[in-house]
């Protein structure tokens, strides 16, 4: 889903705030299956490990729910929640035991069939580096790199969500990605 | 080669850009492969940042309305918040009031007192008044 079509869901979502308040379930049945997709991947960015990704959705669902009267409408609803799944994340990535990084799926995409096979492996095998990359980023990194890819939140709209300046998220998106491309520059294999 | 910086070109990807320098950069990069391949790589990295999220199962949400029916995770009023934001900021208060208290015993009276405990009878000149 675009982001424009999040924006458009947005008054559709004002009625489902207004009926989890007084406590319907069934919003909240509908409030999951509209956000579910892009809480997974939100939160699969900033804990990698796609094995807990579905624990901290319940949770982060669960929270929405009973702390629904603290949304006081002055933002959108989705600015808020994908607020809550970030710092639920982040939450989780600090009580986590200090064990390494989970590696992640070794699948690597659908290779494009307009590719020879040996871009496709040799993309295949960017998309690893860059991937393992991405495991070592500290947390407020992987965060905003995770906001800018779930549909193209702007740089205004993932400044609102981390509570941050404009500036911040600027700073935070150069220097991640400087990260994750030095590292592929340091990898021989990737030459 | 145009010189343009990673972070001029992030900007073109992320949508942010002015768009008197996209229509520049739009053009240039028709005109240049190697500019054409620099956004691509870029473009790679974007699209990795999400490889691998897990899809959620069937009947997620079925499952988390359940949950909150059975949990009993009825919304919390605005009132109960509110004070639970008063509780929460009193109990801060009364940290930081404590700390700082604990602080001037330790840094102010401690001193003090452990002087007056050594010195007391051996010199009259120190012995407190």
């Amino acid at each position: 889903m675009t982001m424009r079509a999040a924006k458009a869901q947005s008054g559709d979502d004002v009625e489902l705030v207004q009926r989890m308040r007084v406590g319907d379930a069934d919003a909240l049945r509908s409030i999951v299956e509209r956000y579910q997709d892009r809480i997974f991947a939100l939160i699969f960015g900033i804990v990698r490990d796609r094995h807990e990704v579905e624990d901290v959705a319940q949770e982060v669902f669960l929270k929405v729910f009973r702390r629904i009267h603290a949304f006081d409408g002055r933002s959108r609803f989705y600015t808020w929640l994908y607020r809550v799944a970030a710092n639920s994340a982040k939450d989780h990535v600090k009580k986590r035991s200090r064990r390494p990084s989970v590696a992640l799926d070794d699948n690597a995409g659908i290779p494009s069939m307009l590719r020879s096979p040996a871009e496709n492996a040799e993309r295949s095998e960017l998309r690893l580096a860059v991937r393992a990359a991405i495991n070592t980023l500290p947390g407020r990194y992987r965060e905003v790199l995770t906001l800018r890819e779930i549909e193209g939140l702007t740089y205004n709209e993932i400044a609102a969500i981390l509570r941050v300046s404009m500036g911040t998220v600027e700073s935070r998106l150069h220097r991640a990605r400087a990260r994750l491309k030095q590292v592929l520059i340091d990898d021989p294999e990737i030459q | 080669m145009p010189n343009y910086s990673d972070p001029e070109l992030w900007l073109y990807l992320d949508g942010e850009m002015a768009p008197a320098d996209i229509d520049a950069l739009e053009r240039d990069v028709a005109l240049n492969a190697a500019l054409s391949d620099r956004l691509d790589e870029l473009r790679l990295i974007a699209d990795t940042v999400l490889d691998g999220a897990p899809t959620p199962p069937a009947g997620f949400g079925a499952r988390i309305a359940a949950a909150a029916l059975l949990q009993g995770s009825t919304p919390r009023s605005a009132e109960f918040l509110d004070l639970q934001r008063f509780v929460r900021r009193a109990l801060i208060a009364a940290a930081l009031l404590a700390a700082v208290g604990l602080s001037y015993l330790v840094v102010e009276v401690l001193p003090d007192l452990l002087t007056t405990e050594i010195y007391a009878g051996s010199d009259p000149l120190l012995e407190p008044r």
